[in-house]
């Protein structure tokens, strides 16, 4: 069978069709560019920028795909969470086009798609495993028990470790949003100063929950203290602590669940420095480091339509009447 | 009134404070640089409001919604480009929701913001924060 993914949470247009549970026949990803001229996302422009490039985005997805609408058995797409606005262009769509080809129309949550973007780069991945999604929206900890079954062992309190980056490189005077840009800059700086472990104190030691505010400030204070800083060194000291944090929480979990695979997913997991870290910890500790490339790391629709064509045949269709929602745990009734 | 805080706790604690002076239709605008305090003082407010989940900041999904004592409406703009066209965000709908809205970075939404709103400028002073809250009649 042939499922249609449609992904438009953010700032990406995206469509894809997957053949089956794992093969990606096409995956289209079209970023808003237009939110640089204006220093950051603006959400009418974002939803605007989706409702142009809608219809254009699927005819090329199918075409890569040499599909017509005619050959899809399933439609999907992401109704949370994410900017509301983005929202309610890709699930209406995704909506009318399974009702008007007869076909089944599936919601599906973002952040599961994250965890299936594992699977479609490992197809020989099986549950359980720990998965951690690491954006600039979201830190989440899941416990994948079967696909579609998770428990949230830990999340953050405050910011996405993503959100830190790029608003630590705000600091940095490299811009917004400049997680990437901070990666590079920490190339060649050292990691000489000892920025604060988050969440490592007493009540919180056994806690699987991150936060990242708090290591924010504590680079806004260096900066104000220290006007002359080396930048490059405290974007290095910055990402050691945060991968650091990272790192810490992801073994403990690991052992704690007696799990032998960790997979991540998200922008984040893109960080060179990030997997170098954890690929030491997988051997020390011996497990599984699964990490997907680069494209399907940040936001695709083939993650999507992979999360739909399981869930269409574990729980069936979604109601046509399904909302977008800003926010959503996953694995909440309702998906 | 200007109020001086040593701690993430105390921030929170004013934050509790604050809360139990807003009503329906409350519109607090929160001003700070990054790392000042804001949402730190939000997670107290909405604490004093009766919200039980854990807040989080909300600069990716620009606004998030809590259920209180009261709706609260928790608006983060930093990702928001200044001159864009902000009438057609729909801040208005959350002012006027009956709830209680909470907005970061909210200078970017100066010219909506209601005549009565309560203003929170957060600073970082040596050894804490300096918060001047406005609006209000009496102390905190």
């Amino acid at each position: 069978m042939l499922t249609l993914g449609i992904e438009t949470s953010c700032d990406e247009t995206a469509a894809a069709v997957l053949d089956g549970r794992t093969t990606v026949r096409s995956s289209v990803v079209s970023s808003q560019f237009i939110h640089a001229n204006y220093g950051g996302v603006v959400p009418e422009l974002a939803a605007r920028a989706h409702a142009r490039l809608i219809v254009p985005v699927v005819r090329n997805a199918l075409a890569a795909a040499a599909c017509r609408p005619a050959d899809l058995g399933c439609v999907c797409a992401t109704h949370a969470p994410g900017l509301m606005g983005a929202l309610l262009v890709g699930l209406p769509f995704a909506k009318a086009l399974a009702w008007s080809l007869e076909i089944p129309f599936v919601g599906v949550n973002h952040l599961e798609g994250h965890v299936f973007a594992l699977r479609l780069s490992h197809p020989d991945l099986e549950p359980p495993f720990l998965a951690a999604v690491l954006s600039g929206g979201h830190t989440e900890l899941l416990e994948v028990h079967d696909w579609c079954d998770y428990s949230e062992l830990g999340s953050t309190m405050d910011d996405a470790v993503g959100e830190a980056f790029d608003k630590v490189a705000k600091l940095l005077g490299l811009g917004y949003p400049g997680g990437a840009a901070l990666e590079e800059l920490a190339r060649s700086g050292r990691p000489a100063i000892r920025f604060p472990a988050p969440l490592q104190d007493g009540a919180h030691r056994d806690s699987l929950d991150f936060s990242f505010s708090g290591l924010k400030t504590a680079v806004l204070y260096h900066l104000h203290d220290h006007p002359n800083a080396n930048r490059a060194d405290v974007a290095c000291s910055f990402q050691d602590a945060a991968i650091e944090a990272v790192n810490r929480r992801l073994v403990q979990a690991v052992e704690r669940r007696r799990l032998g695979i960790v997979g991540i997913s998200g922008g984040v997991a893109a960080n060179d420095a990030l997997r170098r870290r954890l690929a030491r910890s997988a051997d020390e500790f011996g497990f599984r480091l699964v990490v997907p490339p680069l494209d399907l790391c940040t936001d695709n629709a083939a993650m999507i339509a992979a999360v739909g064509a399981e869930r269409l045949a574990r729980f069936g269709p979604s109601p046509l009447d399904l909302a977008a929602r800003a926010r959503l745990p996953i694995g909440a009734p309702g998906v | 009134m200007v109020y001086t805080t040593g701690s993430a706790a105390e921030t929170m604690s004013l934050g509790r404070r604050l809360a139990g002076r807003l009503g329906p239709g409350a519109v607090v605008a929160f001003h700070g640089e990054l790392g000042s305090g804001k949402t730190t003082m939000i997670k107290g407010v909405c604490a004093g409001l009766g919200v039980t989940e854990t807040v989080k900041s909300p600069s990716f999904v620009i606004a998030t919604e809590y259920a209180g004592r009261l709706p609260v409406f928790h608006l983060d703009l930093y990702r928001v480009a200044a001159d864009a066209e902000l009438d057609e965000l729909g801040l208005d709908e959350y002012f006027d929701g009956g709830g209680v809205c909470l907005v970061e970075w909210a200078e970017r939404c100066e010219a909506l913001l209601p005549a009565d709103a309560v203003r929170v400028r957060l600073e970082s002073v040596a050894g804490g924060r300096r918060v001047e809250v406005s609006g209000l009649a009496g102390p905190l």
